[in-house]
């Protein structure tokens, strides 16, 4: 009962940072519950062996990284689509509070957040964590390795590599963006 | 001329997706959601810590041989037994001591204090 006490207070300190890991991690709020969940309880079950070496951040980090991993090979299997800007359930960004901007600004910020969110589920899934927890996070290059169990020199790899994939991306999809209404006019005035 | 000003629109795009990637996102967690894991911890079982009684059995045994051992050497003693009989026995009560302390001791870590 007393374990049981001590761990809730566990979970109520850490679960909004859980939560918003998850949130980036998997790009949809749709079972981040569950997720939460699970990463609780595998920390629960996982307490025996820990040595107390590292923080329980850092242990959470990494049992959140597995779960989203696990999350995303489900959604695979359920052939399930990987991002939805449409999705009811996604779309965090739209929450977003702009305190003091306009409303043409505040539309262009949440376009853009958009197009980052859906260009950072197309990276891999190590890229995606190590973004997350370097920036979401602010969480240094020592603590990223430790938590995902690599060397410091792939992080940094992994976190230059992820970023140019995402400006790229999102550069991109601008040009496409400005050639489509080019490339349809013709094809009206045919028709 | 044109460089530059491509990597100006870079530098200033890299600067607005790191911002974007800064931001947190704002979450809803359940109310009670903390007492809901708890409460769905599985249980552990408890292990009972009785303590073995093997060396306590062995030093019983131990102790019993050694006190036949002395009385065998002691009905053999003869005049003629010499330093190496007395040595035996000798090393005999030692042990024989050096166990009886052993033994007090570990019963007094076996019984509780009220």
């Amino acid at each position: 009962m007393a374990s049981e006490t001590s761990f809730e207070e566990i979970v109520r300190e850490h679960q909004a940072m859980v939560f918003r890991t998850l949130l980036r991690l998997t790009g949809s709020r749709e079972h981040v519950d569950d997720l939460a969940q699970d990463v609780f309880l595998r920390l629960y079950r996982a307490l025996p062996s820990f040595r107390g070496e590292a923080l329980v951040t850092t242990y959470l980090y990494r049992i959140a990284v597995n779960v989203a991993q696990d999350e995303w090979k489900r959604r695979r299997r359920d052939a399930q689509s990987l991002v939805s800007i449409s999705d009811e359930t996604s779309g965090w960004e739209e929450r977003l509070p702009h305190p003091g901007r306009n409303a043409q600004e505040q539309m262009e910020e949440r376009e853009f957040q958009q197009v980052v969110e859906e260009q950072m589920q197309r990276l891999s899934q190590v890229e995606r964590a190590v973004l997350v927890l370097y920036h979401q996070e602010e969480r240094t290059y020592e603590q990223i390795a430790l938590a995902l169990g690599l060397p410091i020199g792939t992080v940094r790899t992994h976190l230059h590599r992820g970023r140019r994939k995402l400006r790229d991306g999102i550069a991109a999809r601008r040009i496409e963006g400005e050639r489509t209404p080019v490339k349809e006019a013709p094809c009206a005035s045919n028709g | 001329m044109r460089e530059q000003r491509m990597k100006d629109v870079n530098d200033a795009l890299e600067e607005r997706v790191v911002r974007a990637l800064e931001r947190v996102p704002k979450v809803t967690i359940p109310a009670e959601f903390a007492a809901r894991v708890a409460g769905r911890l599985p249980v552990r079982r408890a292990f009972a810590a009785r303590p073995a009684r093997y060396g306590l059995m062995t030093m019983r045994i131990s102790m019993a041989a050694l006190v036949i051992a002395l009385i065998v050497v002691a009905m053999h003693a003869t005049g003629r037994s010499g330093v190496l009989g007395i040595a035996l026995e000798w090393v005999l009560c030692a042990e024989l001591v050096g166990l009886a302390v052993w033994l007090g001791g570990a019963r007094g870590l076996i019984v509780p204090k009220v």
